[in-house]
């Protein structure tokens, strides 16, 4: 445990002699790639993959050490936060948007950017949020409560730290309601950081005063939506609100919030000891740094793992997981980003990336980076049924298209699974998915409308095959 | 900043710092229309039924128009409206809207004014494409007058945010999410207690909430609008008589900003149902009464000719009490009768309860301030006044009012003298008793400070303390004034009764009056207390219920709405705000005459017959009315002790249409015994 701490503080070291400034580092790196494919016929590009653990942000993902403060004090969490501080707020916003982080929760937004669009003046009647969206719901993504049970003062430090920069008053730490658990180690944690006077009145001895509070949900996948958190946090019912106005301008209590997600927060203090650039050097440009994987399904070790950014997917499975249970040919489709992203077919999942842009580009998505590998014992129109049945009931029912749209999906997909439908119904639930992408309040009608889409556009004939095989079947059938 | 952008290539202008207008706004500024069902331009923006998506350059998705404020971001953009993408969005949207409609038009009451049948024809698709079993909501009940055919609902909120942010009852919500969110009540069957729950029914843009009491009865196409006012509220808020076939069959609000907005109470609202009962049981001929329950019939010359038996024979003294909903000609009219006959007693039935009143100067009986700003005071007084019941369409005004500014932190920005009531803010409770009145007049009350800090401050006297305070508008004014430095427009006088200031207008109105006389003769009066001295009862009106069994000669006359030569009336409310009404005959008895015509007829009666003794009454007067302006100022002479109750008790019985239309009156009963309904009371109704 002292190693590692040893480490990290000579890794500062060297990043800090170096002389490569965040400036320098964006100049140099500008240049888009198209595809994974263009990107390899460049000779001197690098692969990615294989992250050394020197490199690891997340020295306690798998519960091994100490959670608490002294083994976290330990890992090198905590180390000189005051000095951090002390650089002040213009600094850290300028390291972050050197790192070239994206938002971890699904959208990927630069979280620089985003942290810089508070407001720069604040007032006694209107004090500044900071919410923590911990709601982790997204089907597949284990990444978050691996944070708050195994590493919660990466993310405690993480909020003070980007509470200080966007000069938020308090945290708001939306946590799901099934992590009973994890709840009970980040409080645990917050009352360790409290009484250690790293949070609180004179936080770190900086004299500035920051409080972390923890908020119990109840169990609604659209709480993660950042208005419909806040609206829960409010004691409203979780329906998201109509933006304009952002968050950053009325949030929670009418006040000038953020709400980012807990790994975009708890890879903070690193990045501001190690610096921007050393984020930045991982993964493509635009998709910098280290993330956690979350691969499930039909692979022998399902696991979470942290990661460089770009990986190919590939790699991401057999070298973590164990492979595909039956090998790489038995793949049928992977899900590369939580359950609100199209799935993919094995063809693409040969050497697709794992970054934003890539997955962007085969009209997927990196989403929270929870893998779902799918093999061919699994019946794909079932699996988007399932997921479409998982958004009709999550669905808060505001807005029309996806009140009445996604139950329809729902309706249809569950028919196609026996097959009882018309052919071209399956055009029309491509319309009808369309119909819902875009129109709504919220993103959950575009997460219920994608997986359907890429259902369709990678295995329509499997579909028409199933629609035909009823047919033949009724036929033969006395009634 | 002067915002510049294009609309379907129309170029358009917005400064930004004057006006704060949506995207909505200015395209329905511009002659463009955008199908809308949530938006409502009183309400707060909810934007959840996406039907008025547009589409802006350089914006990823399309927006929702109703909420996206044209701010600097708008600069040099363009706005579209009628391409395709949007259709097909619209298109989207009313299928998606459809597939759990029921479509059951037909049958349904919104059928003809229903928003969904209308867009659906502009922007629908013609064929549908959904054959799976449609979603059923159960009905349910919301109190006797209103219906809730919840299966009709598209879910735009607008009645929940009217009830919650308007009318201030938290009884209407959203119940349960996604595909199986329903709009009710937490608890089943209750009723929702606002005395402006009515409005919901024309909020509402399909048929889910409906009038319980026009259900089945009507189409909006056969229905002709005819002017009228809400004549049981001081403010006359505009309606719109719908009528077919010489028969109410509905009451709708007609839109005045400066008055009622959109709104009208419950208790206009479905009052007509009366008028179809008081012509079933209403007399048609004069009758005299010859023994107790016993009348005989009389024709209008021997019933006239007894009138002036009474009047004309010197040892009778006549009182003649005139009813809240009797326009000026009539009064005029009457009160000239009174004055030839000798005679000045004389009152209208909403005078009696005021002791003194100084009608010299229109100041004392009207209001200066204009009731469209009453919304921009800082504070507010409420004395002696339930607005709530009272005044149901001032009180929402009030209760809209933003008390936001920090110019005040400390102060309670509103304060109850009298009766308590529900309020939206904190209010901070004064006293109930006189005293804590009189303790503010001398500036001993903590409050009068705050008063004296606020810009603009609003006292409102109502007249539960008018009735038992002997003070004339005029003198509480000037103690107002004097004690909390306020101006006369900080003053608000809420009077009772449609036709108070005109009749102090008129001149209609006796000092310290008290039915002494043994003579009454009540024109369309009914609260009137008839004692045991008075021997002789005329009533002239429709019908009454409160001294039926002691009327000796009735004579039938038309209701206020057709008591008039031409087409249209004047009255006036208690701002000075003329409101017009036109001209509606619902009355079949053909020997039913117009209070004007009995009047003129009387008055041409006593012409022929006692002209010299006109003159001499008129000189009489003329004295008289010297004598009153010299009158002494007086100090208030008032029991400590007497608390300021509500003058009315039950909002729903005050008056005889209200007391005779069967659903108001359960709705009264219920929510005085604060019962929760039994399941299905409007199913059991005999018109389903």
């Amino acid at each position: 445990m002292m190693n590692l701490g040893n480490r990290v503080k000579s890794v500062i070291k060297l990043t800090s002699t170096t002389g490569l400034t965040g400036k320098d580092f964006q100049a140099t790196k500008v240049a888009t790639f198209s595809t994974a494919q263009v990107q390899q016929a460049q000779e001197n590009v690098r692969s990615y993959g294989g992250l050394k653990d020197k490199d690891r942000i997340f020295t306690n993902l798998y519960g091994e050490h100490d959670v608490y403060l002294k083994g976290a004090i330990a890992r090198g969490d905590w180390y000189k936060t005051k000095n951090i501080i002390d650089k002040g707020k213009d600094w850290i916003l300028k390291e972050m948007m050197a790192s070239g982080l994206r938002g971890r929760g699904g959208a990927g937004f630069p979280s620089g950017l985003k942290w810089s669009f508070m407001p720069k003046t604040t007032s006694k009647d209107r004090p500044q949020y900071l919410v923590i969206n911990a709601d982790e719901g997204e089907p597949g993504t284990c990444k978050d409560r691996e944070i708050m049970r195994h590493d919660p003062h990466k993310l405690i430090e993480g909020c003070l730290l980007a509470g200080f920069a966007m000069r938020a008053c308090a945290a708001y730490i939306y946590i799901r309601g099934e992590f009973h658990y994890e709840a009970k180690v980040l409080e645990q944690a917050i009352d360790e950081a409290y009484k250690a006077g790293l949070i609180g009145e004179n936080a770190c001895g900086t004299g500035y005063k920051f409080d972390v509070y923890v908020h119990r949900g109840a169990g609604a996948y659209i709480c993660g939506e950042e208005t419909a958190l806040i609206e829960s946090i409010e004691g409203k019912q979780g329906k998201p609100r109509l933006k304009p106005p952002f968050p950053a301008m009325a949030g929670l209590y009418g006040c000038p919030t953020t709400v980012t997600n807990v790994e975009t927060v708890a890879v903070a203090p690193t990045i501001l000891r190690r610096g921007g650039a050393w984020f930045a050097s991982f993964g493509r440009p635009k998709n910098a740094g280290t993330k956690l994987f979350c691969i499930s399904g039909h692979v022998n070790n399902p696991c979470t793992v942290e990661e460089e950014m770009s990986i190919p997917l590939r790699e991401l499975i057999d070298k973590h997981c164990g492979g595909v249970i039956g090998g790489w040919d038995n793949l049928k489709g992977v899900i590369p980003g939580g359950s609100s992203v199209p799935v993919l077919p094995k063809n693409i999942c040969d050497n697709v990336l794992m970054d934003f842009d890539d997955l962007r580009q085969h009209r997927s998505g990196l989403g929270t980076a929870a893998v779902i590998v799918m093999n061919k014992e699994t019946d794909m129109i079932a699996a988007i049924a399932r997921l479409s049945k998982f958004y009709k009931h999550e669905s808060c029912g505001q807005c029309t298209p996806c009140r009445e749209g996604v139950g329809w999906l729902y309706d249809i997909t569950d028919r196609l699974v026996t097959g009882n439908a018309k052919p071209d119904e399956i055009d029309s639930l491509e319309e009808i998915s369309r119909q819902i992408e875009g129109h709504t309040i919220c993103a959950l009608g575009d997460a219920a409308a994608w997986p359907v889409q890429g259902l369709i556009r990678h295995f329509r004939p499997e579909i028409e095959d199933r629609i035909k095989q009823f047919q033949l079947n009724k036929k033969q059938s006395p009634f | 900043m002067i915002i510049r952008f294009k609309i379907n290539e129309i170029e358009c202008e917005v400064n930004e710092e004057k006006e704060d207008i949506t995207i909505l706004q200015a395209c329905t500024a511009n002659g463009i229309e955008i199908p809308r069902f949530c938006y409502h331009e009183k309400l707060t923006i909810a934007g959840n039924c996406r039907m008025c998506l547009v589409y802006v350059t350089n914006e990823e998705k399309l927006l929702a128009a109703c909420g996206i404020p044209l701010d600097e971001n708008f600069d040099d953009e363009s706005i579209e409206t009628e391409i395709d993408e949007i259709l097909k969005a619209r298109e989207g949207v009313m299928e998606f809207l459809l597939i759990n409609h029921p479509l059951d038009c037909p049958i349904c009451d919104q059928g003809g004014e229903c928003d969904l049948q209308e867009q659906t024809l502009a922007y629908g698709l013609d064929t549908g494409r959904f054959y799976i079993k449609k979603r059923a909501v159960e009905i349910k009940t919301f109190g006797r007058l209103i219906k809730g055919i919840m299966t009709r609902c598209i879910h735009c909120t607008r009645c929940v945010r009217f009830l919650t942010e308007i009318a201030g009852v938290n009884e209407l919500g959203v119940l349960g999410r996604g595909y199986n969110m329903e709009i009710g009540t937490y608890k089943k069957n209750v009723m929702i207690e606002s005395e402006l729950s009515g409005n919901i029914i024309d909020l509402c843009p399909v048929g889910a909430l409906t009038s319980a009491v026009y259900a089945y009865k009507g189409r909006p196409w056969e229905l002709k609008n005819i002017k009228g006012i809400d004549i049981f509220d001081t403010l006359l808020t505009p309606i719109n008589y719908q009528v077919k076939g010489g028969e109410i069959f509905r009451i709708l609000p007609r839109i005045n900003d400066r008055i009622n907005e959109e709104w009208i109470t419950d208790k206009v609202r479905f009052h007509y149902e009366s008028y179809k009962i008081i012509e079933k049981i209403r007399k048609e001929t004069p009758s005299y009464k010859i023994q107790a329950n016993k009348f005989i019939e009389l024709t209008w010359k021997t019933a006239l000719k007894m009138v002036f038996k009474v009047l004309l024979n010197k040892k009778n003294k006549v009182d003649l009490i005139i009813g809240s909903k009797i326009n000026s000609t009539n009064l005029r009219i009457y009160k000239e009768l009174m004055n030839r006959l000798g005679s000045k007693n004389y009152i209208t039935e909403n005078g009696l309860m005021f002791k003194k009143f100084n009608y010299d100067l229109r100041e004392n009986y009207i209001n200066s301030n204009d009731l469209y700003n009453v919304d921009k005071n800082d504070l507010v007084l409420l004395c002696g006044i339930n607005l709530r019941v009272e005044s149901p369409l001032l009180n929402i005004k009030l209760r809209n009012v933003n008390f936001g500014d920090d110019e005040i932190e400390s102060v309670k920005k509103i304060g109850i003298i009298g009766n308590k009531f529900d309020w939206k803010h904190e209010s901070e409770y004064i006293g109930a008793t006189l005293n804590s009145m009189l303790k503010l007049f001398e500036g001993r009350l903590p409050y009068c400070q705050q008063i004296k800090k606020s810009k603009a401050p609003l006292i409102i006297v109502g007249p539960s303390l008018l009735t038992r305070i002997s003070l004339t508008l005029q003198e509480m004014r000037a103690i107002f004034m004097k004690a909390c430095n306020l101006k006369p427009e900080n003053i608000l006088i809420i009077t009772q009764g449609a036709n108070f200031g005109m009749a102090l207008e008129e001149g209609l109105f006796k000092e310290k009056f008290s039915i002494g006389g043994n003579v009454l003769y009540s024109i369309d009066s009914n609260e009137v207390q008839v004692t045991n001295k008075i021997n002789y009862v005329i009533y002239q009106g429709i019908i009454n219920d409160k001294f039926e069994n002691k009327i000796d000669l009735y004579l039938p006359s038309k209701h206020y709405f057709e008591d008039f030569e031409g087409d249209r009336e004047v009255y006036m409310n208690t701002f000075g705000q003329r409101s017009e009404i036109e001209k509606l005959s619902i009355s079949k008895g053909n020997k039913i005459k117009e209070n004007s015509m009995i009047g003129y007829i009387q008055l041409m009666y006593l012409n022929n017959k006692e002209m010299t003794r006109k003159e001499k009454e008129q000189k009489d007067i003329k004295l008289s009315y010297r004598e009153m302006k010299k009158e002494e100022k007086r100090k208030i002479k008032v029991n400590k002790y007497l608390t300021i109750n509500n003058i009315i008790e039950n909002y729903y019985m005050t008056d005889i249409n209200i007391r005779l239309s069967k659903n108001l009156m359960i709705t009264g009963q219920l929510r005085k015994e604060k019962k929760i309904m039994e399941a299905g009371i409007w199913k059991n109704r005999k018109c389903i």
